[in-house]
């Protein structure tokens, strides 16, 4: 699969969960300050197994959330940002494996776990392979796919 | 009548999201109670009076599959539905939750019309709900 078509499923699930836009963008991190949410998740089936990972400012976790609550945004905690963040990588590996392997295959996918990074850790997860960036709100957001 | 629910997931976004959805839909809800996984609802099962479930698959502690099962051992599955809410869309998945005795199946995100379309095939358009916070929803009962 291409990492195109993942890129399509990062920002098609963006639009239907959270009601945000994203755009492909090699532009640096604009904000060097502050946390970042990085969310992965693992599936495994009988013929296949990977892991997924997506890392966001946190603003952009608790953005997230508020709008799939339908509240404003401070309303909205850094946990239920973290809580939004985990569910947004979920749709988007339901809908992945699906895309990759087919409707027939069953995957058993983990719980998404989340930790926080700083910008130094950011920096090195932007630099990893496989890794794509993206805008989304104008903020930058890092998503990684490895299939074994 | 309105229908009292149990929410079984292990984002708290997410049972939020049901529960607003439900009733923007226009479900005739009355309690709305909520569970991280399925043992909480298990035990939530015990001891209110239920009329639907909608539960996740991918929880900790107990997974919605184990909870089915575990609901299908004790016979209350027999009278209480269950929605599968899932980020899960593999078709042989959603074949073996029917065959366990699951009633419906919704992928996430859904919208409204979705939440809607399945409490009316569920529940059925305009009937009655049960005796909404009389009893818990116990193996064997009617509701």
């Amino acid at each position: 699969m291409s990492n195109e078509t993942f890129q399509q499923v990062v920002m098609e699930v963006m639009e239907r969960f959270a009601f945000m836009f994203g755009e492909e963008s090699d532009a640096p991190a604009p904000d060097a300050n502050g946390d970042y949410l990085h969310a992965s998740i693992s599936f495994q089936s009988e013929t296949a197994k990977g892991e997924l990972r997506l890392t966001v400012p946190l603003s952009l976790g608790t953005d997230i959330a508020a709008n799939v609550l339908g509240v404003d945004p401070s309303e909205a905690t850094p946990a239920i940002g973290e809580d939004a963040v985990k569910e947004l990588l979920n749709i988007i590996c339901g809908d992945l494996t699906a895309r990759m392997f087919g409707k027939a295959e069953v995957f058993r996918l983990t719980v998404p776990t989340l930790t926080r990074l700083d910008t130094k850790q950011w920096k090195a997860c932007s630099e990893a392979e496989g890794t794509f960036r993206l805008l989304v709100e104008g903020r930058p957001v890092l998503a990684s796919l490895a299939v074994k | 009548m309105a229908y009292n629910v149990l929410i079984v997931d292990d984002s708290a976004v997410i049972r939020a999201v049901v529960s607003k959805t439900l009733r923007i839909a226009g479900v005739d809800v009355g309690e709305i109670f909520q569970a991280a996984n399925g043992k909480e609802a298990l035990e939530v099962m015990a001891s209110k009076w239920v009329d639907i479930v909608f539960a996740d698959i991918n929880m900790p502690i107990m997974t919605g599959i184990e909870m089915v099962e575990q609901m299908s051992i004790t016979g209350i599955l027999e009278t209480l539905p269950v929605v599968i809410i899932s980020t899960e869309r593999s078709e042989t998945r959603i074949e073996q939750l029917k065959a366990k005795g699951v009633r419906a199946y919704l992928n996430k995100p859904f919208t409204p019309e979705n939440l809607r379309d399945v409490a009316d095939q569920v529940l059925g358009p305009g009937k009655d709900a049960g005796a909404a916070g009389k009893e818990p929803s116990k193996p064997g009962e009617t509701p």
